[in-house]
């Protein structure tokens, strides 16, 4: 495909045409996640930064490349703007944000900062979805939300997930210096329980200074946190208690704090749930606690809602036991709770490892064997949903000598209060994103991801009608029968067909069982390999697990259906076990209740013949054409969790053809074909496919691999930015360390080529960091993927909310499961090779002719940002938020 | 008497929904004094045909509209509500019934603008079947759409109103495309002598 034919195409999938942009905001009431407000962010000219990969802008378009010397700064000190078309045989990366020469950042907020008006709190750490509610109509003075999605190393040696615990023990970890205390520390309720606060989210009141720049209003009263240990006082009123193998049982009546500092000591400030899931099943919890639910945590994206709240996305919630080994040399993700649900959507007991205790591998101590969710008793079942909450409104204070009667006495909303709240109607599962449709008098629509491989992408239509701000005497109000949308509607999921068509399926009581067949989901993945179904063991097809059903004793859980088994297994499902005849066995014989099917969404779905896709980070309703949906599909390759449809998706890389198709995403499109979007059914289109830039191939890529959040500015531009695992950044993995040549804790190089096949990940080398791209409208550059930034070492930019002037961002994860960077003494002169802190490889590359060449890659080994930019060389990286602005010289 | 009308025409330009509108469909009207209130006294959609449109009329406080017609085991079907008067204020729902009187499936919103659909629904049991079209106020909905409640439309709900409900049948495979049925557990169903023509409705007492 020509570069021309890509430019308009890539305009028409997103439904405007070159040179005729709309400047404005966007059709009222068609919220995306983050709605933009105010004048133009732009403003003028962009140079494109240069990348490592080859991108057609750069064919055409000067840009800029920056420049430095490792050996003196890990942050460029300077910048070419020319022609840098071609192929380039070295490129270095900087520890730094790096943007377009017009523009420049500077921090608002970073993990640690203590802005709230109890002086010990602060803010917390993995910052992502960010949105902002203006105090002042110059946007100057506003309420700004972040999300905190989880910890990670480097806060912590031992942090989840680390799968390098071992070679990073008694490295740097960055809690000590920039909190104030150790976590690392024989003390497993303080860990716990830290982590824990360091997810959630916050609220934080921003105002421009002098130089107009945001900076946080600290000690105000809206300041605020939700964490996942908010409302854990309600401990207190429980009968049940920790059982922990043949260890004396633990009440939990006894945990309501995690330490000795005033935000340890647990509160009132719980959250509630609204719903079928509420209705149905929280009554029943073992928790005892009923619709009352302590803490929020693995917040990841998030929406802003037409009515002015935010809707915030627990992904990640499923906990797994921190090892199967007596010493562990990695650590599973501990933080979390159960997924696994029983037929009445209660969770399938709490996560208790075996063995039952191990040593921790920092502190020595006797750990018990157990998820963040078993230790403080927080029951599956209430975790992995949408949650609304109101900057403007924090949740009724409540004293902390309140019985339950009182406490039950206390409204959860009145014109100044809102108490965060769980919409279970919207579904349990891994939630990424949400996007909205909504027109006075009709349904509410929500479109939402379940962010896991073979996660589904879903539709919301509330059973109420959107109201006019005009029917209402108050804000609060209007909001709050607004919210009331969230509680009472259909959840559907869609079914993608490989002829363009699709449907949406309800999840109800009513649905059949009628799941799509493991051979048909692989059939285009056998195809390509020339091999059978059943010859390739990643086919599967998750099913909730039930007692006489395939053979399995056990109700609860799932059970992977395949292509080798499916002859038998699809038929036992259809019967329930032999046990339903004369009709097909319903979704009503697999799940007691509809809230039970609402809190077990991903496999009901499966179960249902709703399409396994490939992660949907983010969807958006285009603003020029709402009956249209982006979704940006981060990463086709399946894995024990799920298989997604090779059908409508590229899973692998099918063979070793140096040039064959990526398996790195897409950009897709639904298209309704109602008008108010509840419609039942819809078309699809594929545009961009992940990869690096092919023309000499069938299926292109389009020169990204792992697209993550997509945003509209306020000239209509899209944006979106990339989430590679950092695992596989630059070619260097986090996962094994050594000492190589003399120089300490060298990561190892991530090996293979172009021959690859399947997930392929060793191709994301290619790509560099995570980075920021936007797509222009209008202009000389209109159609193309403009990259506008890049982020510091081992991190992901996320959450992008246009406000005027300004781009807010997350900047997530610096220095993740790589060793903080140190002041090095060479013997001089020192060179790159001397110093254990630059890395270098040589990466195979592809050019767009299709031919492969070398790029020697250059980098830094970890992170201090943004500790080095603001004079602290080799300080610690620090999640922070940052704003981007023009240069104030340019404007 | 139930003040019923039945033609045959060509509707190549009917309303355009459910899963696909043959050349020739059924076609009922509804009169305004329809005693069809009741599982019992269903009106019988009387013709062979795959598509049977039904130009209904909802009565105030007491209406739940129940038709009756005939499947066969490996049909699949879809049934939808569209047509209705004041759009977004006037919200039906649907409720499906075995011949034996048990609510068999549900739905209140899922054809989009708040209308049902009971979509694409294989049925394992030869006989006649009832639909039932009943009002968001009515008396067991809440029952019947959040629990699948064993219960009757019973009648209740918002003023009179105009609606269309489209019954589309699949008709059961020839044998020759019943392997997979036989594959996946339905050999029951393939064993029955597929019919591309339905059966006329033949009511029971009830």
């Amino acid at each position: 495909m020509s570069t021309l034919m890509k430019r308009r195409s890539l305009l028409q999938f997103f439904g405007v045409a070159a040179g005729t942009a709309f400047v404005g905001s966007l059709l009222p009431g068609r919220a995306t996640a983050s709605t933009p407000i105010g004048p133009s962010f732009l403003g003028g000219s962009v140079t494109p930064i240069r990348l490592p990969h080859n991108l057609p802008i750069y064919e055409f378009q000067n840009s800029y490349l920056p420049t430095g010397d490792l050996t003196t700064s890990f942050r460029p000190t300077g910048g070419t703007s020319g022609s840098f078309a071609g192929n380039l045989g070295q490129y270095t990366v900087f520890d730094d944000i790096v943007v377009s020469p017009e523009f420049e950042y500077y921090p608002i907020l970073a993990w640690g900062d203590k802005v709230f008006p109890n002086s010990e709190e602060y803010f917390g750490y993995n910052c992502d979805y960010t949105a902002f509610t203006p105090l002042s109509t110059d946007l100057n003075d506003g309420l700004l939300w972040v999300n905190h999605e989880y910890v990670s190393h480097p806060i912590s040696a031992v942090a989840p997930g680390l799968d390098a615990a071992a070679s990073l023990l008694n490295q740097q970890a960055t809690f000590q210096n920039v909190i104030g205390f150790s976590v690392d520390v024989n003390n497993q309720q303080l860990r716990y329980g830290e982590f824990q606060y360091n997810t959630g989210g916050s609220v934080v009141r921003i105002t421009k200074d002098g130089t107009g720049k945001y900076a946080p209003n600290a000690n105000k009263s809206a300041n605020r946190r939700y964490h996942g240990q908010s409302g854990l006082k309600l401990n207190q009123f429980r009968t049940d208690s920790r059982v922990v193998g043949s260890l004396a049982p633990v009440p939990y009546n006894t945990i309501t704090s995690w330490g000795a500092l005033s935000y340890q000591q647990g509160d009132f400030n719980f959250l509630i749930g609204t719903g079928p899931v509420a209705r149905d099943v929280f009554p029943n919890s073992t928790d005892g606690l009923g619709n009352k639910i302590i803490g929020t945590s693995f917040n990841c994206s998030g929406g802003y809602t037409p009515w002015g709240t935010v809707l915030s996305a627990e992904e990640n919630f499923q906990g797994s036991a921190p090892t199967t080994t007596a010493t562990p040399s990695a650590l599973s993700f501990y933080a979390g709770t159960q997924e696994n649900v029983l037929p009445d959507g209660r969770q399938a007991g709490y996560v208790v490892g075996t063995p039952t205790t191990y040593a921790d591998p920092i502190s020595g101590g006797s750990f018990l064997n157990i998820t963040t969710g078993t230790f403080v008793g927080q029951v599956g079942e209430k975790y992995g949903y949408m949650v609304e909450i109101d900057m403007t409104r924090p949740s009724p204070t409540i004293p902390d000598t309140a019985t339950l009667a009182e406490i039950n006495a206390i409204p959860n909303e009145s014109e100044t209060t809102f108490r965060a709240r769980k919409h279970t109607a919207l579904g349990r599962f891994r939630h990424e994103n949400v996007a909205f449709f909504s027109e006075v008098g009709k349904p509410l629509v929500l479109y939402m991801g379940d962010d896991r491989r073979g996660g589904h992408t879903w539709r919301y239509v509330s059973k109420g009608r959107f109201p006019a701000r005009s029917e209402f005497l108050s804000d609060a109000a209007y909001k709050n029968a607004c919210s009331k949308l969230l509680e009472d509607g259909t959840l559907f999921a869609a079914q993608f067909n490989p002829n363009g068509t699709g449907r949406w399926i309800p999840l109800t009581l009513s649905a059949q069982v009628n799941p799509i067949l493991p051979s048909v989901l692989g059939s285009t993945q056998a195809t390509a390999q020339g091999q059978a179904a059943t010859a390739i063991s990643a086919i599967i097809l998750r099913l909730p697990r039930r007692n006489g059903v395939a053979g399995q004793t056990v109700d609860g859980g799932a059970f992977n259906a395949t292509p080798s088994n499916e002859a038998t297994v699809i038929s036992s499902y259809r019967t329930k076990g032999g046990t339903i005849s004369g009709r097909v066995a319903q979704l009503r014989d697999y799940y007691t209740t509809q809230g039970a099917i609402l809190s077990d969404c991903y496999l009901a779905a499966n179960l249902a013949g709703c399409t396994p896709t490939a992660r949907p980070e983010d969807i958006e309703v285009n603003p020029n054409n709402p009956r249209e949906v982006f979704i940006a599909y981060t990463d086709g390759g399946p894995s024990g969790d799920g298989y997604p449809d090779s059908r409508i998706f590229v899973v692998n890389k099918y063979s070793a053809v140096t040039n064959d198709t990526q398996p790195f995403g897409g950009l897709y499109k639904i298209i309704e074909d109602s008008t108010s979007n509840s419609g039942a059914t819809f078309t699809w289109e594929r545009f961009l496919q992940g990869g690096e830039v092919n023309s000499a191939a069938g299926e292109d890529g389009d020169g990204f691999a792992a697209i993550d959040n997509l945003s509209f500015d306020q000239d209509g531009n899209i944006w979106g930015v990339t989430d590679m695992s950092t695992g596989f950044h630059n070619g260097f993995s986090t996962s094994s360390y050594s000492t190589i040549n003399g120089k300490p804790l060298q990561p190892a190089q991530v090996a293979g080529n172009h021959t690859a096949t399947g997930r392929a990940e060793v191709l994301l080398s290619t790509f560099g960091n995570n980075w920021l791209f936007y797509v222009p409208v209008s202009g000389p550059n209109s159609g193309q993927i403009v990259p506008f930034a890049y982020g510091p070492t081992r991190c992901e930019m996320t959450g992008p909310t246009f406000v005027g002037n300004t781009l807010i961002m997350a900047v997530q994860h610096p220095s993740e499961e790589a060793p903080v960077n140190e002041s090095f003494t060479p013997v001089l002169p020192q060179t790159a090779a001397d110093n254990p802190a630059i890395l270098s490889r040589l990466v195979e590359m592809l050019a767009p002719n299709g031919v492969l060449y070398n790029q020697t890659r250059t980098l830094p080994r970890g992170s201090n940002w943004p500790s080095n930019a603001n004079g602290t060389l080799f300080g610690p990286p620090k999640p922070t938020v940052i704003a981007f602005r023009r240069k104030l010289a340019n404007t | 008497m139930r003040s019923f009308n039945f033609f045959s025409a060509l509707v190549a330009s009917a309303v355009a929904l459910c899963v696909s509108v043959p050349a020739t469909a059924a076609t009922f009207t509804e009169g305004q004094d329809a005693t069809n209130n009741t599982f019992g006294t269903a009106e019988a959609l009387n013709s062979t045909d795959t598509t049977l449109i039904v130009n209904g009329f909802r009565t105030d406080s007491n209406s739940a509209d129940y038709y009756a017609f005939n499947l066969n085991a490996g049909d699949r079907v879809t049934m939808a509500i569209t047509g209705v008067t004041a759009l977004f204020s006037n919200d039906p729902f649907l409720a499906f019934y075995l011949p034996n009187g048990n609510l068999l499936a549900a739905d209140d919103d899922s054809y989009g603008d708040l209308l049902p659909q009971v979509s694409d629904f294989l049925v394992l049991t030869s006989g006649t079947f009832r639909i039932a079209v009943g009002d968001f106020g009515d008396t067991n909905r809440d029952a019947i759409i959040n629990t699948l409640a064993n219960l009757p439309v019973a009648g209740g709900g918002a003023s009179d109103y105009d609606y269309t409900l489209q019954i589309n049948i699949t008709p059961v495979p020839e044998p020759s495309a019943m392997v997979g049925l036989l594959l996946f557990g339905f050999g029951s169903v393939a064993a029955r002598q597929a019919r591309s023509r339905r059966a006329r409705v033949q009511l029971p007492n009830f």
